[in-house]
């Protein structure tokens, strides 16, 4: 298993499982369609179960938890498909109109034609994580490390809840859990410390 | 200095901890007392990345049963390295948990957690989220008492120079770690929303 975990910073609304969901259902995950000149969108489904994209609040929220799946469908072609799909139709075109070479104008709609027959023909990749919010200690957890994922969660969830996550790191593990002015004046001077230049050469 | 900018210039601190659980693992045989939490047997295994903190890509790896008592380790620590990812084992409440702690980023990974004992979905649900939140509190609650000594006067008067004679072999007994440690300000636990 492995999970990033996130500070939620932010106050929460009052009737939180009711503004939640509504603002939940608002940024539901939209399937792509091949007339749509989108390659890749991003939304919320059930957790777990990517295809569930009706939440409930039975499936949002069990005891002190919020949970989500974030999924995420992108149109991937391979390179060398499109580049030989474009080719064929500048020539196509080339001795429709009897022109030596294409405009850019010309260019750049075959291309969009060109990918939106692909569009038709391929099926999107799709990816779900799911996440798990504590509610009560307004900690995250996100089942993925990747750092593209979790720019889109940040994004995203910024978006659906007017709140910011803060990934933990040493530091934002300390803003979290030292109490005290002097600890938390002292962490925002704090240095490496020395170890090597005494052990070096020594131990 | 902005949030980011602290966050990148701190990550240091991560890998001072890693090392200082692992002075507490040598001087206290493993079994380290988090105050407001409990007893926690910690035991460093399996995988150790040493990493030099001003210079990223100069690192050692090392994999194996005692990676932490290999030469290559002491070695790599002579040379300025500080611990950036150790394998941990945590016993706490006749619970097991194994992970992989990043100490740059405090990410945990290859987590293995406690066998699931409840029945049903929901209260499986709950179980696992629990014993995932308890993982999470355990690091937390070490590195809280880390920090406490780390950022008092206590700790360039007292315990950083007791970890430099570690470093170089000397031993250092239970009742002195204990001292060093009761120096510095009373930990607090930071309560939760």
């Amino acid at each position: 298993m492995n999970a990033s975990k996130f500070y939620v910073q932010g106050e929460l609304p009052k009737d939180v499982h009711r503004s939640f969901l509504q603002r939940l259902r608002l940024r539901l995950f939209q399937p792509l369609r091949p007339e749509e000149e989108a390659e890749e969108r991003a939304g919320w489904c059930a957790v777990g179960q990517p295809f569930d994209l009706e939440l409930t609040a039975e499936k949002v929220f069990s005891g002190p938890y919020l949970s989500l799946g974030l999924r995420t469908d992108r149109y991937r072609f391979p390179p060398a498909v499109v580049h030989a799909e474009l080719a064929q139709a500048a020539d196509g075109l080339r001795q429709k109109r009897g022109q030596e070479r294409l405009s850019r104008t010309q260019t750049a709609e075959l291309k969009r034609r060109v990918l939106q027959a692909l569009r038709r023909r391929y099926l999107p990749s799709m990816q779900a994580v799911d996440l798990v919010w504590n509610l009560e200690r307004q900690e995250l957890y996100f089942w993925s490390r990747s750092a593209r994922l979790i720019e889109r969660l940040g994004e995203l969830f910024e978006l659906s809840f007017g709140l910011e996550l803060v990934l933990d790191s040493p530091y934002t593990a300390a803003l979290h859990t030292l109490e005290g002015k002097a600890l938390q004046a002292a962490l925002q001077q704090v240095a490496l410390s020395p170890f090597q230049e005494v052990a070096r050469g020594s131990r | 200095m902005d949030l980011v900018d602290r966050i990148e210039t701190t990550r240091f601190l991560g890998g001072e901890f890693v090392l200082w659980l692992w002075f507490s693992r040598d001087v206290l045989d493993g079994v380290l007392a988090i105050p407001g939490q409990g007893v926690v047997e910690i035991a460093l295994e399996s995988s150790l990345v040493l990493v030099d903190p001003l210079e990223d890509k100069e690192r050692v790896t090392i994999r194996g049963r005692d990676p932490l008592g290999s030469p290559e380790a002491e070695h790599a620590l002579l040379l300025g390295k500080l611990p950036r990812q150790v394998g941990l084992r945590f016993t706490f409440d006749q619970n097991e948990w194994v992970a992989m702690l990043d100490a740059a980023s405090f990410a945990l990974s290859s987590v293995k957690l406690p066998a699931l004992l409840s029945e049903g979905e929901e209260e499986h649900f709950h179980e696992r989220l629990r014993f995932l939140e308890q993982l999470h509190d355990l690091v937390q609650g070490l590195y809280r008492q880390f920090l406490r000594v780390r950022l008092s006067p206590e700790w360039e008067s007292g315990l950083l120079p007791a970890m430099q004679r570690w470093l170089r072999g000397e031993v250092l007994d239970a009742e002195a770690y204990e001292a060093l440690h009761a120096a510095a300000p009373a930990a607090k636990r930071r309560r939760k929303a």
